[in-house]
């Protein structure tokens, strides 16, 4: 559907390389970094904003890179929406509507069967100032789709909306996108953002495509420590690794641990946080006794920070659990780490 | 309080203007007024200035709209040095421009625009041309401002709902920038319909032919009669007073 094949982009002295990627009809795909990655770049350049240095983009079998926007089958949605500020809600829908010169019964039709769908019937009649952060999203998302594009690009949908908010139009673009059936690629910087809708997820940092994957993929194995990082899953240690046996054995300032995987020398270590297990400290089944640091209470899991001889780790525990163990700040638990818990960085990987 | 405030400054600056107003109308008389409505030269010279600062404002603001846009969303190189340029005329006495245009027309380029019919030195179509010169760059300057406020990305999705760039420039960037437009006609003609200095150095006074509002003025004033002097100006404020109205009202503004 949409092919991206080593594209690059200059401007000022930041720069997209190299970037390729492909996307399938139909699919959600989210483009996550941290803010200054190039996320939006790369939208406005699908979009046809941008002129590439190099490269080339396909729609559907079909180069476009040299075409004008307006040919290449998409919908915008800006950060900022862009809502026309001088047009009325309806009048801001049918955009693109009496650009392509349709009937006024035509229009109406589509508007309607739109502000249904959004649930913004009631604003149409209405000027831009005035509504709220959510309805904008809505009329900057029905002008979007007017048209009927074959691909609709979001950048940052819902960043600039309170959480509750959020999470409605979270769950209306997912819907709207299986109603429609239109190849989405949102980019946002929002890891709850990214897991509410992404079918695959593609991570972009500094100008650089570095993984893409299901969003179990890329937490089952992080291209590297920064993807670790950005997903949030655990600590990263640097260690010492020798080979033992099939696996290695790992060592840290304090502790030590096996893992799964053979390496030999200096080591980058992910510990997954949601796998460590915690147990009194008396249990024989612990690898490591540590001491609590502290602990943040969140929905439905604890996130507690241990210090194990001088090095630091966190686990991401039930709430039930971590009552069950009377977990305190100061107090001793053991830490048991399966190889699950333990992901080894190497080579250049572990940057 | 701070409405108070505001609103002090307003009252004192309008007292300050009527005031002059009134001291015109008051050093004035009817006779005068009556004699200045009736004189065949001073109504031609009503019109003309009418149609010229009109015709002058429309042309402005055809080049204002597209130099505008370029100053405002292009990065060219001589950019500052242009955008400069624009604002030169601001900053002349009007009687430079004159003086200037003068000169053109007396150099190889000028005579040989004479000899294929345009001239312009102590013709009617030289008001036009020293008014343009003189207030064009008030209306630049204005819309200019107006397209640096307009969210370019505005014009950024027009383009992908389906516009070509003259479609996103005509449908987002000049509806958004509309008040700015008529701000700048309206500096345009204000600027044009004063304009004195350089008429009277470049198409000269001639009656019924190069004689506008500014220059019946002076003629008046020139011979001893200030009081007819003060009836056209009358009559200048009651014309630009109407005509600004008219022109915010034209652009969408109300009358409260």
């Amino acid at each position: 559907m949409i092919g991206i094949n080593g594209l690059n982009f200059v401007v000022g002295d930041f720069a997209l390389r190299d970037v390729t990627l492909h996307v399938e009809r139909r699919e959600y795909f989210v483009l996550l970094g941290k803010p200054g990655s190039g996320k939006t770049l790369l939208l406005e350049c699908l979009a046809g904003l941008n002129r590439l240095s190099s490269g080339n983009i396909e729609i559907d079998g079909r180069r476009v890179e040299r075409s004008e926007p307006r040919a290449r089958g998409i919908g915008y949605v800006p950060q900022d929406y862009a809502l026309f500020s001088a047009r009325t809600v309806r009048r801001n829908i049918e955009f693109a509507l009496r650009v392509q010169r349709f009937r006024p019964l035509q229009r109406n039709t589509r508007v309607n069967e739109l502000a249904d769908m959004l649930g913004i019937r009631r604003l149409l009649r209405r000027g831009i100032e005035g509504l709220s952060g959510g309805e904008r999203q809505r009329v900057a998302l029905a002008r979007a789709l007017a048209g009927r594009p074959k691909i609709l690009l979001l950048d940052e949908p819902v960043s600039a909306l309170d959480h509750e908010t959020s999470e409605v139009i979270l769950t209306e673009l997912r819907r709207i996108q299986h109603q429609t059936e239109t190849t989405t690629i949102h980019v946002c910087h929002d890891l709850d953002e990214m897991r509410a809708v992404a079918d695959r997820v593609g991570i972009l940092r500094e100008g650089r495509l570095v993984q893409v994957g299901t969003p179990e993929e890329v937490c089952q194995s992080p291209a590297d420590v920064g993807v670790a990082r950005l997903f949030r899953l655990g600590t990263i240690l640097t260690g010492t690794a020798r080979a033992e046996g099939s696996g290695s054995r790992l060592e840290f300032g304090g502790f030590t641990l096996r893992a799964s995987q053979p390496a030999e020398g200096d080591v980058r270590v992910l510990i997954r946080a949601a796998e460590v297990r915690l147990a009194p400290p008396s249990s024989q089944q612990g690898q490591v006794v540590a001491r609590v640091e502290s602990i943040l209470r969140r929905d439905s899991t604890m996130r507690v920070d241990l210090r194990a001889g001088g090095t630091l780790f966190r686990a991401e525990v039930p709430r039930a659990q971590a009552q069950a163990l009377s977990l305190k700040e100061g107090a001793e638990v053991a830490a048991f780490l399966s190889p699950q818990a333990i992901h080894l960085f190497r080579g250049t990987n572990s940057q | 309080m701070f409405s108070v405030g505001v609103f002090a400054f307003l009252v004192v600056f309008l007292v300050m203007v009527l005031a002059l107003v009134i001291a015109d109308v008051s050093y004035s008389n009817v006779g005068a007024l009556r004699e200045v409505l009736r004189s065949r030269e001073i109504r031609a010279a009503v019109v003309l200035s009418l149609w010229s600062s009109a015709l002058t404002t429309v042309i402005a603001i055809i080049f204002a709209v597209p130099m505008g846009y370029a100053l405002s969303r292009y990065r060219f190189p001589g950019r500052i040095l242009a955008d400069t340029i624009v604002d030169l005329p601001i900053v002349f006495p009007p009687l430079v421009v004159g003086l200037s245009l003068l000169v053109f027309f007396r150099t190889s380029v000028g005579l040989w625009l004479e000899s294929l019919g345009l001239d312009f030195v102590y013709q009617r179509r030289g008001i036009v041309l020293a008014q343009f010169f003189v207030s064009a760059s008030y209306g630049i300057r204005a819309v200019k401002t107006t397209f640096d406020e307009v969210d370019q990305r505005q014009e950024d999705v027009a383009l992908t709902l389906g516009c070509t760039r003259g479609q996103a420039f005509r449908r987002v960037a000049l509806r958004n920038a509309r008040g700015g437009v008529i701000a700048g006609g309206i500096l345009t003609w204000a600027r044009a319909f004063g304009l004195f200095g350089p008429m009277l150095v470049f198409v000269g006074a001639v009656r019924m032919k190069t004689e506008v509002l500014p220059t019946t003025i002076y003629l008046e004033t020139s011979i001893g009669r200030i009081e007819v002097a003060l009836a056209v100006s009358l009559v200048m404020i009651v014309m630009a007073t109407i005509a600004l109205i008219l022109i915010r009202l034209f652009g969408g503004e109300r009358l409260w």
